[in-house]
């Protein structure tokens, strides 16, 4: 399998609801095999993008290739993706064998092929000897492993998936992470997965798109979009962040020194950036970190501490009005008091550029 | 449960039972107490009476020669109508849409026979309407046919209530599902939407048979005298004091409807999956 092996083109591709546009026009190349997620917030158009390539949604605009060929006017029924649904769509008058027999019975496959096919794939979702249960009798998680049988036993170009996992509890979700990415990696079949949850995105897939208000902030990898966020979106997005604003106060060669509320940075690689420009940061919680009072940075007023098990949140008042979360490991004696002062350290590089000139300076 | 855990509900349902199950009980016993002793004293001669005489089996194919066919338009009318129900989103629309397919049910039982010998007489509308076209006129009442579009009228809304709630019940997204796997919209409609929907198409059958079998006055003023069923044989010879022989159509009557609807359950369940037991 080749790196360029495109196996979904969109080009240009827009959804309009009457004159409210959903999508705005997007481009977009999901390779053979890649596990691609949609990720962004309810009623940022993830959804239907993801029908519009399964054909359960016209797009307004542009073209969708499906290895090489263009699938508009093609109707769903005659399309080489399946679908794994929100709400399953299980079908309750039918066993589980007949519920991922239902496509191959249509295509009018041996009797013989479907009870291969189907056993092979009921190993590969680890539900071997279920068969014959009727929908109502498995779990969650049962369930979620038959839609998921259903729509791969087609051996469909792409499958579709449209946040599966959101109906679960955070256990079985967390295992069900594993268990797509091992049946992803086990069939070969490329994935576009949509979800709302980052940490589903980033633990799965192999790139991610984060769209926001029908267009793409960023596509990128998870590890890119983590440490290297292209706006503020996606710095937020990925978790619990920091923004603030400062400005550029020394420049010397390619690093800019910056300076945020009394907090000091050092930005590297940036040639364009001139002493005095405005400039908005993402710092990440876990790259600040309490201090002595020998190696303090900084001494900031604690608000409040929350108690995460395995880290702690301290929340620090800035001299702006602001706030400042820093994430650490969780002392093993007592916490710091609120309304104490509290040093703190950073690395120089602990903070990343996310616009040069911000339009709103608002800090969460 | 114990009998004190369960007495709360006993009192619960015993309205039920005072109002609907003693009577029922009752006059049951009354009927087949007529039925097999009457004035004739032995009961049986009766029962040969009505059993031998040709007359009878005409009257019993008619009665469930008409509710088979009102059941049948009813379904077909309603499982559409049904559906577009179920699709409507706007409370405003769907409050529209009751009201209307529920009209019927609000005006009594002769206003409405009535209302339509305004329509299909002779001298009536759809014949006033055919006769400027240079149509007709046709007979249109006092007739099989007067029978049965007035019955389809009176209980579709009793078949698009079950229907209604089948429909409702579909698995979401579970239409888009079947496409998605190759279904063309007929194989939707064959392989996933009517099984799904077979217990609100059942009861729908159960419903409005039952009433169609043992409908009265709708059939005895549309169809004049020509429609003979049952229950009007019945009311005939109750008025000529032949209590036994109407008590006989009675238990006829009321074993017929219990057989089709016994049918109908045994049928149902052929078509659930209820799973393997281990």
């Amino acid at each position: 399998m080749t790196a360029a092996a495109i196996d979904i083109r969109l080009s240009n591709v827009g959804k309009k609801f009457g004159d409210q546009t959903v999508v705005e026009p997007l481009n977009l190349d999901i390779r053979q095999g890649e596990f691609f997620s949609l990720l962004g917030p309810s009623g940022c158009g993830k959804t239907t993008t993801l029908r519009m390539i399964a054909g359960l949604e016209a797009p307004t605009e542009g073209e969708i290739t499906i290895r090489g060929k263009s699938v508009i006017g093609v109707p769903v029924e005659r399309r080489p993706t399946n679908m794994v649904f929100q709400k399953l769509a299980l079908f309750p008058h039918l066993s589980v064998f007949d519920n991922i027999a239902f496509g191959l019975k249509l295509k009018r496959t041996s009797k013989h092929e479907i009870r291969n096919r189907v056993s092979a794939i009921l190993e590969t979702v680890k539900l071997e000897g279920y068969g014959q249960r009727a929908i109502s009798q498995l779990s969650g998680g049962q369930q979620q492993r038959v839609a998921i049988a259903r729509a791969l036993v087609n051996d469909p170009a792409v499958l579709l998936l449209d946040e599966p996992l959101g109906a679960l509890d955070l256990q079985l979700q967390l295992h069900m992470q594993q268990e797509l990415v091992r049946i992803q990696r086990a069939s070969g079949t490329t994935f576009v997965y949509v979800t709302h949850n980052q940490q589903e995105a980033l633990a799965m897939s192999d790139r991610v798109a984060v769209m926001n208000a029908g267009r793409f902030e960023q596509v990128d990898t998870p590890l890119a979009l983590f440490h290297r966020p292209a706006s503020e979106f996606v710095a937020r997005f990925m978790g619990q962040t920091n923004v603030l604003s400062g400005e550029v106060t020394a420049k010397n060669g390619n690093e800019a020194h910056v300076s945020a509320q009394g907090l000091t940075f050092v930005l590297i690689g940036q040639e364009t950036l001139a002493v005095g420009d405005k400039v908005l940061l993402s710092i990440r919680p876990e790259r600040l970190h309490l201090a002595t009072q020998q190696d303090a940075k900084l001494s900031l007023p604690l608000l409040r501490t929350l108690f995460q098990g395995t880290t702690v949140l301290y929340t620090f008042g800035l001299p702006g009005g602001d706030e400042l979360n820093v994430s650490a490991l969780a002392p093993s004696g007592a916490l710091p008091e609120a309304g104490q002062q509290v040093g703190l350290r950073w690395e120089n590089d602990a903070a990343i550029l996310l616009n040069r000139s911000p339009a709103e300076t608002s800090s969460k | 449960m114990t009998l004190r855990e369960r007495s709360p509900w006993l009192l619960l349902i015993s309205p039920v039972v005072v109002l609907v199950a003693l009577p029922f009980i009752a006059s049951l016993a009354l009927v087949i107490g007529f039925g097999f002793s009457g004035r004739q004293a032995i009961g049986l001669e009766v029962w040969a009476r009505f059993i031998t005489d040709p007359f009878s089996w005409k009257v019993i194919w008619t009665t469930l020669w008409l509710a088979a066919r009102v059941t049948f338009f009813c379904l077909l009318i309603g499982y559409p109508v049904a559906f577009a129900l179920n699709q409507l989103k706007s409370p405003l629309a769907r409050g529209i849409a009751f009201t209307v397919l529920f009209t019927p049910l609000l005006m009594s039982v002769i206003v409405r026979a009535y209302g339509w010998i305004v329509l299909l007489s002779s001298q009536g509308l759809v014949n006033s309407v055919l006769g400027i076209a240079g149509l007709g006129p046709f007979r249109l009442m006092l007739n099989d046919f007067g029978a049965l579009i007035a019955m389809v009228h009176v209980m579709l809304p009793f078949a698009v209530l079950p229907l209604l709630s089948s429909i409702n019940q579909l698995p979401p997204s579970g239409i888009e599902a079947a496409r998605d796997l190759g279904a063309n919209p007929v194989q939707v409609l064959l392989r996933v939407i009517f099984p799904l929907t077979l217990p609100g198409i059942l009861s729908a059958i159960e419903i409005v048979f039952a009433l169609a079998a043992s409908a009265f006055v709708t059939p005895s003023i549309l169809g004049g005298g020509r429609v003979l069923t049952l229950p009007r044989l019945i009311y005939d010879n109750i008025g000529s004091l032949d209590w036994a022989l109407a008590a006989v159509q009675s238990l006829t009557l009321l074993g017929i409807t219990v057989l089709v609807l016994f049918s109908l359950r045994r049928l149902g369940r052929l078509f659930r999956y209820e799973g393997a037991t281990r």
